[in-house]
């Protein structure tokens, strides 16, 4: 009954059992009946009976005193005319449809070579974010392309947890003894120099080179493998302990003729006035010179209500000379420049053995120079 | 409405003939709530003394605070303290 539809009356008139027993006989249900006088009672009844008593009521000349919804009618009138509840019920509605029906967050976890934003821009390629539609991820599937897509991947789960997808990942654990043949991972040690091995230690690898062995930039020295019992090649990272005599060289061209320009201070300046990009004064000059440079400034007028901009163009003449700075002269300039810029390339435990240059005079007037210091360092 | 399977629930347990349930039936409840069955309508009704037609005459109950709890076509419940119940 607490859930039912009811309807409190309060009446007045006289001969009321008459009337109750009249609802009676018409099959109306009466509940909590109280006589409160004997012209005046309370009693309830079902809403879908409202009609025949208040029928009834009407021909026996009863007074209602007031009528007001109980039960479960009285909850819902209470309900609906409450813009609070009524809000509050949709947007409790729109969360849950929200929550129930879309991915609102994605976890990832157990990765530490991959990064999450790796594999979320992978699932974002693929259609799956915030805000994706439950019903459009299949779980299996997506398992499947993580596998397919990563190698690093061994094993992956996916679950959706209320509104969060939770990818669950175990990456593949490899160690020096893996049979992979990965060489992306393990990379030999390679000479960055031109030089001789004076002695070297292998920790890990194989040797490409021995004590006394000249080496060039770009040689492999250690190879990132090794050879087990059985021969099988297996991937290592490359470590020795290297010493070496290493050359460490700069090259240096001289131009003993060179053409030197120069700026004769003479120039030319052409003003050209323009309103919205429409030229409004050309200044029109010829340019006399043979060879020049232009520079161009342009200038926003201020404090005038038009857009005004003046634009300046100046032709600065140049001419060239040419010059001639014999080697001999310069030499001991240009040795000392090359010392300075190898020795810049020295690094801090280096040991210098010997300095030298070579000079090859490519033609006429261009000569090389070839500046070596030759150090000991531990590679 | 019938409330409570009691009554037939009686009549099958201690094998009691149908003539036996021809005309009213009461049930009083620790003198706090009367439920009958077969009643013809209602005499007076008051909180003191409710008065209902039976088949062949009619049951007076007097109590203190008497109301009806539910009053149907055939059945009837009345609450409240219940001191007596008279057939005439």
């Amino acid at each position: 009954m607490k859930f039912q539809s009811l309807i409190e009356i309060k009446i007045e008139g006289l001969n009321q059992e008459k009337f109750f027993n009249k609802l009676n006989n018409l099959g109306v249900e009466i509940f909590d009946f109280k006589r409160l006088s004997y012209s005046i009672s309370i009693f309830k009844i079902l809403t879908k009976d409202i009609k025949i008593v208040k029928k009834n009521l009407d021909s026996n000349n009863f007074k209602i005193i007031y009528k007001k919804k109980i039960g479960l009618n009285k909850f819902i009138n209470k309900i609906l005319s409450s813009v609070g509840i009524v809000l509050g019920l949709l947007i409790f509605s729109a969360f849950l449809f929200i929550s129930n029906n879309f991915i609102l967050r994605i976890d990832i976890i157990g990765n530490q070579n991959i990064s999450s934003n790796t594999i979320l821009e992978f699932l974002n390629n693929n259609k799956i974010g915030c805000f994706s539609s439950k019903n459009s991820i299949n779980n299996e599937n997506l398992e499947k392309i993580l596998l397919a897509n990563f190698n690093e991947i061994s094993m992956v789960s996916v679950i959706e947890k209320g509104s969060t997808l939770i990818i669950n990942i175990k990456e593949k654990i490899e160690t020096a003894n893996s049979d992979s043949l990965d060489n992306n991972k393990y990379k030999n040690i390679v000479a960055e120099y031109n030089g001789r091995i004076k002695n070297i230690e292998l920790i890990s690898g194989t040797l490409n080179v021995k004590p006394g062995s000249l080496f060039k930039k770009g040689d492999v020295l250690v190879f990132a493998y090794y050879y087990d019992s059985l021969n099988n090649k297996k991937c290592i990272e490359a470590s020795a302990k290297i010493n070496a005599e290493i050359w460490i060289e700069t090259q240096y061209t001289h131009y003993e003729n060179q053409i030197e320009k120069y700026y004769t201070g003479n120039e030319i300046t052409i003003k050209n006035i323009s309103l919205c990009g429409v030229n409004l004064f050309n200044q029109e000059k010829d340019i006399i010179y043979k060879n020049y440079e232009t520079t161009q400034t342009q200038t926003k007028l201020k404090n005038v209500l038009l857009p005004i901009t003046i634009s300046t163009i100046t032709y600065k003449e140049i001419k060239t000379k040419k010059i001639t700075k014999m080697f001999q002269d310069y030499k001991e300039d240009i040795l000392k420049k090359c010392q300075e810029n190898t020795l810049q390339k020295l690094l801090k435990n280096d040991i210098i053995l010997s300095e030298n240059y070579n000079i090859i005079n490519q033609t006429n007037d261009i000569i090389n120079i070839q500046y070596v210091i030759t150090v000991e360092r531990v590679l | 409405m019938n409330i409570f399977n009691y009554l037939s629930e009686l009549k099958k347990d201690l094998h009691l003939p149908d003539t036996m349930f021809t005309s009213y039936n009461i049930i009083n409840i620790s003198g706090n709530l009367l439920y009958i069955e077969g009643h013809n309508g209602l005499i007076s009704i008051s909180t003191e003394t409710i008065i209902f037609k039976i088949k062949k005459g009619k049951i007076e109950v007097k109590g203190k605070n008497l109301f009806l709890k539910i009053l149907s076509e055939n059945t009837l419940a009345i609450q409240g303290k219940i001191y007596k119940i008279e057939v005439f």
